[in-house]
């Protein structure tokens, strides 16, 4: 039964959000969408895997170039370019996985940032292709039947659909052999190999997922807003992920959602705080790992320890 | 051949500061095995403080002083509330630097906003002719005051007790410490001077190249690269893959195409780090058999 | 016994690291459903030879057989599928699962992406039994009541017994535990016993690595004892333990030839006084009660065996580790909230095991270090560069220390890291010297050395108690250390079993069998005969 609640409580506020008719909640909403679906992936690699990538930002942007250059250089059909994003985004996370997965520790640490950064470069540097710094529209829009699904209040109901179904898949995996598998990996190595677990197959798996999840967040991004351009693509979107990861208390389901909404909503709030928002969004990131869990995710711990505690539940995750 | 040295020296130039920001990142991992991601930040915040006590009437002396001693402090602040409470844990380690490069540069642009801002050339004589090659003096301040801080720092780390301690501590903590080494002092220290030497960094370069609040970001990944080419932990490795790196970068975009600069640099990290992990030099304290 | 089929066989293993020969052509077998103990002094290679088994470590040379078929060279992973798995050392419990995930993530072998995540990934083929082989494999360690707890909340026992669980599930038909009693009581390794016969009982072959001999005898059918990285010698149980090459290695048989004397100048005031401390690593508690005393000018030992707590007792001394309980004074100060860094000012030196230097510091530059301490009362500017009186203070204790170490002169300028073992170790407790100690405590100082290169360190300490300093010393070299001491204590499991005059503990015949164990069996076994 508990495992229900997370999931129905946010579709019950999702369908208060869209029901109250505030274009303001609804546009967050999406953003919230937006960011939630590569947060997923990223809870896989990072929360369970345990694995750093400070250049999720790049799978963003390969997944949001591939719709729109597909789309309007080929004439694809919308729906495709996204599925054929996905696909890339995922193909080119496995592929970097393979690389780098022979490093560890800071060096993986900077060979994601640099790669953050070189796909950003290419971004600005390859004009003829991506349209360079200005940034490219797209022209045709994401149309089911006859409803263009360009509106917010249509976009909000497909993000949110395709979120909610990743984040069931999500909480399903992790609760599998599979997630036990990553969270193995995460926390030892050494110990993973010792009990026939391959560490290096199972983080490129958890990359090439995320990368994947990455890629079509950046096609629905790219839908949703009609244009892009490279600079939303930075290195402080991919932080603005770890974050979200970290707050959620490095979980790779519903959890996740308490740091997107979190940081969705800091973000909304620190601009009414003009040029002290990114030192509020540092000292942010420095206090969620100084204080591990030990707020928010920690919070939402305790509430639900404490209401399996009452409802003398003692099943085991696996069950 | 005139384009040559013309690009030899401002290679030279850059690789130098690479060199000096790459030598910060090695003095505090190699006392606290923290790679600082915040380390370019003390070069701006060096520039950036210089240049706003020189517009308050000091002299660039003192203001440079004032610069460098400021930053080491701060540095020893962040050690201490932000860097010290993680410990080992590698990860934490690396995103609470990053959180610290982010709140420094949104501090610079509350202070002192997005413009760039200049640091006047050290001395009155802007350039100087040697043949039909132009070099400007503030390339003879950088390489100068570079080379001249690089072998001080050779001659602290081998020469005196202190330099000697800092090895010690930096090869085998635990036993330091039976000798009544305190670490937290050594820690500080290295966190202080490597805030002095990135700021020296910002503040010889500002004059020639303008500081802005995101200035130090760029140069920490060139000076991280350059641990990575001249192995990392090594200080004389990182003052060698800084001058390596800067010379590249500069004879990449002098003889193919300027956009060559970051790719070369990128391309060079990632050789490194897949064919040559341990760099160039490898450990400098390793035993010679 | 005898005739039980061989079933993996390790031969002609050579491993070495940097130069360093780590194992040297060693050969034995395990036989199908035996219990096997690899035993050995520290740093004999028992873990080594462990890691290359099971593929941690690749060898220089050698062979290792299932059943004719060859190891060497298969990932760590694909020898586990083959059936032979392994515990660690710290037992390397996964703290963020539960007792049961902890099991089943062993019992996994296929992990269905897709499956996974459409939610059908427990009725998945195989895995739908992992839950129920998680429970029997628990069951046969005796941690089925905990299965739903926190792996963080067991106890250092039954952290063990886990990871036994966690190897079993893999389908393990070779079980290699690595020093599964290490740190653990009475009480907890009785358990641990009980389950390593069940599990035998169940088909699965077990080799462990161990210090306790207790424990060791106890459970081995065959003993392979491991010496200097070669087979000391290898067979029955009985056969082996009455082997003297085997007590020689273990008591150490190094003979000193300057006894000491019972001197009457000796003071009778206390320098250190330790009461009632105990002391634990994380779950495992490493002393327990105990109290000890070392009187100016006299040479105290402390002997017992590997991981009997005399290296944390050392440690709580030097201010590394933090007693739970008990006090500790030295020259009638209490140590209590005095940092580590603050204690060599005081008096307290500790000559580190294994030697730790300054690789590549020069000899000279090493002892320097030494005097950091003295050094650090004269301020700030002293220690970037000492000078005047300050300097030549530090000289002068140099030229002292290394008269009483002359070999060091010719080496002053050589880096640390080049000396031989018997040089490194001078530096090591020169460096000590250097703070001009009252209490010098020196951990292992025969660790790795050859007998006579020990026997030329030790005989050189009494001489320093004439200068004043007590000497505090940790042995696994029992009878040497005994012979160069005047009183000693012996540490069994984290408390104090014997103490007394050094004279009289080496004549008491019932202290080696104490020492080694293997008396403390034979006697448990007769209880159980008569009883």
């Amino acid at each position: 039964m508990n495992r229900a609640i997370a999931p129905v409580a946010v579709v019950l506020g999702l369908v208060g959000i869209y029901l109250s008719g505030n274009d303001y909640l609804i546009n967050l909403g999406v953003v919230c969408a937006i960011y939630t679906i590569p947060a997923i992936g990223l809870g896989l690699l990072f929360g369970r895997c345990r694995q750093i990538s400070l250049g999720h930002a790049a799978f963003v942007a390969i997944g949001a170039y591939v719709a729109a250059i597909t789309s309007n250089e080929y004439g694809i059909d919308p729906w495709f370019s996204v599925l054929l994003a996905t696909l890339t985004g995922g193909l080119c996370a496995w592929a970097v996985g393979k690389l780098m997965f022979r490093l560890s520790g800071h060096h993986l640490a900077m060979a994601t940032l640099a790669l953050g950064m070189i796909v950003h470069t290419v971004l600005v540097e390859w004009r003829s292709v991506t349209g360079g710094p200005d940034g490219t529209a797209l022209i045709n829009p994401l149309v089911l039947g006859s409803v263009d699904l360009m509106s917010d209040r249509a976009f909000f109901l497909l993000g949110w659909g395709v979120a909610c179904l990743l984040l069931l898949a999500s909480d399903n995996l992790i609760r599998s052999p599979f997630g036990l598998g990553l969270r193995v990996v995460g926390e030892s190595e050494s110990v993973a190999s010792s009990i026939g677990i391959k560490p290096n197959a199972l983080k490129v798996a958890a990359m090439t997922i995320s990368g994947g999840l990455a890629g079509l967040s950046g096609a629905l991004y790219a839908y949703w807003l009609g244009y892009i351009s490279p600079d939303p693509f930075n290195v402080a979107f991919s932080l603005k992920l770890l974050l979200i990861v970290a707050l959620g208390g490095y979980s790779g389901s519903w959890r996740l959602l308490v740091g997107v909404f979190f940081v969705v909503v800091i973000s909304e709030v620190l601009k009414a705080f003009g040029r002290w928002d990114t030192i509020i969004f540092g000292l942010l990131l420095i206090a969620a790992m100084l204080y591990p869990q030990g707020w928010l995710g920690g919070m939402f711990d305790q509430f639900r320890q404490s209401r399996q505690a009452t409802a003398g539940d003692k099943r085991g995750e696996l069950n | 051949m005139d384009t040559f040295f013309q690009i030899l020296i401002s290679g030279l130039v850059v690789g130098c500061i690479y060199g000096l920001v790459a030598i910060g990142f090695t003095t505090v991992y190699n006392v606290t095995n923290v790679v600082n991601f915040a380390q370019g930040e003390s070069s701006m915040l060096g520039a950036l403080l210089t240049a706003t006590m020189i517009t308050f009437g000091f002299s660039l002396l003192l203001s440079a002083v004032c610069g460098i001693l400021l930053v080491g402090v701060l540095n020893i602040l962040v050690e201490r509330v932000a860097i010290r409470p993680v410990g080992k844990n590698i990860t934490k380690g690396i995103l609470i630097t990053i959180g610290v490069s982010v709140v420094l540069q949104g501090l610079a642009v509350v202070l002192w906003g997005t413009n760039a801002q200049a640091l006047p050339t050290f001395s009155q004589q802007q350039n100087f002719n040697i043949g039909n090659v132009v070099v400007a003096s503030q390339a003879l301040w950088v390489i100068g005051t570079s080379v001249t801080l690089m072998g001080g720092l050779y001659l602290f780390l081998t020469r005196t007790y202190l330099g000697r301690t800092f090895r010690a501590c930096a090869m085998n903590p635990d036993t330091a410490a039976l000798m009544g080494i305190p670490a937290g002092m050594i820690r500080g220290l290295g966190f202080f001077m490597s805030g002095g030497i990135g700021a020296i960094a910002g503040i010889i370069i500002a004059p020639m190249a303008l500081m802005q609040y995101d200035s130090g970001a760029a140069l920490g990944i060139k000076g991280f690269i350059a641990c990575i080419i001249g192995g990392f932990g090594n200080p004389v490795g990182a003052a060698l893959g800084g001058v390596l790196l800067g010379l590249l970068e500069a004879f990449a975009s002098g003889y193919i195409s300027s956009g060559m600069k970051n790719a070369i640099a990128f391309l060079m990290l990632l050789v490194f780090l897949f064919i040559r992990p341990g760099g160039i030099l490898g450990e400098f304290d390793k035993v010679k058999r | 016994m005898n005739n039980k089929k061989v079933l993996l066989e390790v031969k002609d293993v050579d491993l070495s690291f940097g130069g360093l020969s780590v194992l040297n052509k060693v050969s034995f077998d395990v036989r199908g459903g035996e219990i096997l103990a690899l035993i050995g002094p520290n740093g004999a290679g028992k873990s080594s030879i462990l890691n290359v088994i099971t593929g941690f470590y690749t060898p220089n040379a050698g062979q290792v057989l299932l059943e004719g078929k060859n190891l060497v060279g298969m990932s760590a992973d694909k020898i586990v599928d083959k059936g032979v798995v392994r515990t660690f050392q710290a037992a390397e419990i996964l703290f963020e699962l539960n007792v049961r995930e902890n099991v089943v993530a062993a019992s996994m072998k296929e992990m269905k992406l897709f499956a996974g995540a459409i939610g059908m990934g427990w009725k998945y083929g195989r895995p739908s039994r992992s839950g129920e082989l998680a429970d029997q494999c628990l069951e046969l360690v005796g941690l089925g009541d905990v299965a739903e707890r926190s792996a963080a909340q067991l106890t250092a026992g039954q952290q063990r017994l886990l990871a036994a669980a966690r190897a079993l599930a893999t389908g393990a038909e070779i079980l290699f535990l690595d020093e599964p009693g290490a740190g653990l009581n009475h009480i907890e390794k009785e358990l641990l016993v009980n389950a390593i016969l069940r599990i035998r009982k169940s088909g699965v072959t077990v080799v462990f690595v161990e210090h306790d001999l207790t424990f060791v005898s106890k459970l081995a059918e065959r003993i392979v004892v491991l010496n200097y990285g070669q087979v000391l010698a290898k067979g029955e149980a009985e056969a082996v333990r009455t082997d003297p090459k085997v007590i020689d290695a273990y008591l150490g048989n190094t003979e000193i030839n300057r006894r000491r004397d019972n001197r009457s100048e000796r003071s009778n005031r206390r320098l250190l006084t330790a009461a009632n401390l105990s002391a634990s690593h994380g779950a495992v508690q490493a002393l327990e009660d105990v109290s000890l005393h070392v009187d100016e000018g006299e040479i105290v030992s402390l002997i017992g065996a590997n991981g009997a707590g005399k290296s944390t007792l050392l440690g709580c001394i030097s201010g590394r580790y933090r007693p739970s309980q008990g006090t500790l004074e030295f020259a009638g100060r209490s140590l209590r909230g005095i940092a580590a860094d603050k204690r060599p000012g005081l008096g307290i030196a500790l000559a580190p095991e294994g030697r730790s230097l300054f690789g590549s510091l020069t000899v000279e530059e090493n002892l320097m270090m030494g005097y950091f301490s003295q050094l650090r009362r004269s301020g700030l500017s002293q220690l970037i560069a000492p000078r005047g009186e300050h300097h030549r203070a530090m000289l002068e204790v140099m030229e002292e220390v290394m008269t009483f170490f002359p070999k060091l002169r010719q080496r002053r300028h050589q880096q640390a890291g080049t000396l031989s073992g018997g040089e490194g170790q001078m530096v090591n407790i020169a460096r000590a010297l250097m703070s001009r100690p009252q209490l010098l405590m020196l951990d292992e100082p025969s660790f790795g050395l050859a007998p006579q290169v020990t026997r030329e360190i030790l005989e050189s300490l009494p001489d320093l108690t004439r200068k004043g300093v007590s000497i505090l010393i940790i042995e696994q070299n029992a009878k040497a250390a005994l012979q160069m001491s005047d009183r000693g204590y012996v540490l069994v499991n984290g408390s104090i079993v014997a103490e007394g005059q050094s004279n009289a503990l080496l004549e008491r015949a019932d202290i080696n069998e104490a020492f080694l164990g293997w008396q403390e069996s034979t006697e448990s076994e007769h209880e159980r005969v008569s009883a």
